[in-house]
């Protein structure tokens, strides 16, 4: 984890902020972008558009996804979504 | 500046000048025929349209559907429709009772929809709310053209525009057919404020309508010198607002709308100062004299 794309919820993030993460994302070839189901995806989405990473929505809780019915399938549920999402990453970049 | 920065800042800028082009010019309508909030109205319209196409099977729950779209479109529509029946019955009741009432409404339906929806529904409430930053070139693009071809739209017919909006019983008088332009004037209108606010959210977009044609009122009386001023103000306070979000780190669209108040506030207390020093022209024409007649 190497920054917030949102550092106050539902405040929009300054320009300042956005262009040091993606700068410093790009330094660290960082693959991913996490965002609960909740906040809007513009933002995420722009900053995956200029560094390349992929954005993820995962559930945060049980229930959040139909399949996901307790504490441990979450977790199956979750690593799944990063297993594939990072496979994808990585298959794009070779 | 280096060149990253003004590579990230070229979007969000040219989204507020496409902005500019097209707001500053209906706003010199909306604030003639006496109708500031229908901005906000249709698009919560808009959003409401949005909700109840996600409950129907059609859409799969999936608030990306093409679908989705339509029916939103659809709903705009209807509150174009519902805008141009609500004038010329001489009643007492104002037309920004109506608009408040529909927005009110929408609102609340919008939440009753959602509140039935299995999936999906939290994206809707984010329909009201963008991050101008976030926008990207394709949407630039895709906004500059829809845009064009309803600025062209409004050129064409823009003797019928703003004879209705400046001069309403002129143009009854006329035998002009007010509910129908009034219809293509709001469905237009709604058109393009529902994308708007897509990208730069409510606030920003109802300073984008409202501060350069109060700022223009200011200073002139023919529609031509009102649209010079308020695309020069917009413009204008695009970029300062841009420059001071980035060099204060503060958010982008709440600094464009606070520098939209600073620089009305600006030209106003000015005014007097200009009005004592020019012996004619400005200070002798009245405010709100009908340039059309």
């Amino acid at each position: 984890m190497i920054g917030y794309v949102e550092p106050r919820p539902g405040i929009p993030p300054t320009p300042q902020h956005t262009l040091d993460l993606i700068s410093e994302m790009k330094r660290q070839n960082v693959p991913l972008v996490l965002v609960e189901p909740y906040f809007d995806l513009k933002t995420p989405n722009s900053i995956g558009r200029a560094t390349g990473a992929e954005v993820l929505v995962m559930p945060p809780s049980v229930g959040g996804v139909k399949e996901v019915t307790d504490y441990f399938k979450l977790f199956d549920y979750d690593i799944n979504l990063l297993i594939g999402a990072l496979k994808k990453v990585s298959t794009a970049s070779h | 500046m280096d060149s990253a920065t003004l590579a990230f800042l070229a979007a969000p800028f040219v989204a507020s000048l496409i902005l500019t082009g097209i707001h500053a010019y209906l706003g010199v309508h909306v604030i003639e025929r006496g109708v500031i909030f229908v901005d906000l109205s249709l698009a919560q319209i808009a959003a409401l349209g949005a909700a109840i196409a996600i409950l129907l099977p059609m859409t799969g729950g999936d608030p990306h559907a093409p679908a989705v779209y339509w029916i939103s479109l659809g709903f705009t529509f209807i509150g174009a429709a519902v805008f141009s029946t609500i004038r010329g019955h001489r009643a007492r009741i104002p037309q920004e009772a109506i608009i408040g009432i529909c927005y009110a409404v929408a609102s609340a339906a919008a939440i009753l929809a959602m509140s039935k929806a299995t999936s999906e529904s939290e994206h809707l409430k984010d329909m009201l709310v963008g991050n101008i930053l976030a926008v990207s070139w394709d949407e630039v693009a895709k906004t500059a053209a829809l845009y064009g071809a309803i600025g062209i739209f409004h050129y064409i017919f823009r003797k019928k525009f703003l004879a209705i909006s400046l001069d309403h019983e002129g143009a009854v008088a006329q035998g002009l057919s007010v509910r129908f332009w009034d219809f293509l004037f709001y469905a237009s209108f709604g058109f393009v404020v529902t994308s708007s606010v897509a990208i730069a959210g409510v606030l920003l977009v109802f300073c984008y309508l409202i501060v350069p044609s109060v700022a223009a009122m200011l200073y002139a009386d023919t529609v031509g010198r009102r649209l010079a001023i308020g695309w020069t103000m917009g413009t204008i306070v695009s970029a300062i607002g841009v420059y001071l979000s980035l060099v204060l780190d503060l958010p982008t669209g709440a600094t464009i709308v606070c520098t939209f108040g600073i620089v009305l506030a600006v030209m106003a207390a000015v005014r007097p100062l200009i009005r004592r020093t020019s012996e004619s022209g400005i200070n002798r024409l009245p405010m709100r004299e009908s340039p059309v007649q």
